[in-house]
């Protein structure tokens, strides 16, 4: 389909809002899936959130390529980033290979040359900071107060910066820098994908740990 | 080697120190500005590795208060930010630090970093 540029990027951003608020269905979703496996109307919740893939070729705004290899090209990148988010979180519940891991586990394994215990202690002090960090970007959304959010955005950038979590110090980045809360949309749209995001650092930090303590306590 | 580490952020100095004591430094940690000027007139480190981007941007004003010193004053201040704008950067370098850092720090490039300062 031959678009202009204007018609297009609103195509893209009406694709992007959609996701976002689908990302933010889904993980309120598994949350309560967790609780309640059998709940058939939160099953169709996520069955939505599996037919986003499809709903970006409908779009096409991103190949369907690009779904299993995600490219770091400007005009995609959000798009991109988005469908990757949604694998993940979908992989929770369908067991899918996760597309994009959080944590650049190689560089972080580095910094902590196989001190297992330290990682324990990063996890245990970021678990509060990343729960503080959002509510304190939701409290100042809330007030419309820009520069509350860029503060708390920056700070846990930061600490996610220094986990190695580059996706979400990106994101945390972009809520850094929008400036004003003119684009409320956006605003939520961003906060929703670092809660996932850093909801998946969690989970991988959990995951490298037992990878270490199981290295260490060697085959019974 | 003695060196004080001020950050916010619980996770860096956790991360900071324990790869600096792996490789021999002594970490005092400090986590906020006033902890950070505190140590540093205290246990008169070899080294001071700043987070400049502490709330309320008091990094500079921690770096203004160590110059201010005479105890202090040729300290060497190593900042260290998540994002280092080019003005961020320029006022810690025009109040003394001896570079700005950007996070995350690669361990091994920061001990040869500090073991330069101290040679």
């Amino acid at each position: 389909v031959d678009l202009e540029a204007t018609e297009l990027e609103t195509l893209r951003q009406v694709f992007l809002d959609d996701a976002d608020r689908c990302l933010t269905v889904l993980d309120e979703s598994l949350v309560a899936l967790e609780r309640h496996p059998t709940d058939s109307e939160m099953l169709g919740t996520v069955s939505v959130s599996i037919e986003l893939p499809a709903s970006s070729r409908a779009c096409g705004v991103a190949p369907p390529r690009s779904l299993e290899r995600p490219e770091a090209s400007t005009e995609q990148k959000g798009i991109q980033v988005l469908i990757a988010e949604d694998k993940i979180a979908i992989s929770r519940v369908a067991a899918l290979p996760d597309p994009s891991p959080a944590l650049d586990e190689e560089a972080l394994s580095r910094a902590v040359r196989g001190d297992v215990e330290l990682v324990g202690d990063l996890l245990a002090l970021f678990r509060p900071e990343a729960a503080a960090a959002l509510d304190r970007i939701e409290q100042a959304l809330s007030d419309g107060d820009p520069s509350g959010v860029a503060a708390a955005a920056h700070a846990i950038k930061g600490t996610l910066a220094s986990l190695h979590a580059r996706a979400a110090a990106g994101t945390a980045g972009e809520l850094e820098e929008m400036g004003t809360v003119s684009d409320l949309d956006r605003w939520v749209a961003l906060l929703a994908r670092l809660r996932v995001q850093m909801r998946q650092v969690q989970g991988e930090l959990e995951a490298l740990i037992d990878r270490m303590e199981s290295r260490t306590e060697g085959p019974t | 080697m003695k060196v004080v580490i001020a950050d916010d952020d619980k996770v860096v100095i956790r991360l900071l120190s324990a790869g600096l004591r792996r490789s021999g430094f002594e970490v005092i940690p400090a986590y906020d500005a006033m902890q950070a000027i505190m140590a540093t007139m205290r246990h008169l480190p070899d080294v001071v590795l700043l987070d400049i981007n502490m709330p309320g941007g008091t990094g500079i004003e921690v770096i203004r208060r160590i110059r201010a010193s005479s105890k202090t004053t040729l300290t060497p201040i190593l900042a260290m930010t998540a994002t280092a704008t080019a003005v961020e950067r320029d006022m810690a370098l025009e109040l003394g630090a001896m570079d700005c850092l950007e996070k995350p720090l690669d361990i091994e490039e920061l001990v040869l970093r500090l073991n330069a300062i101290a040679a």
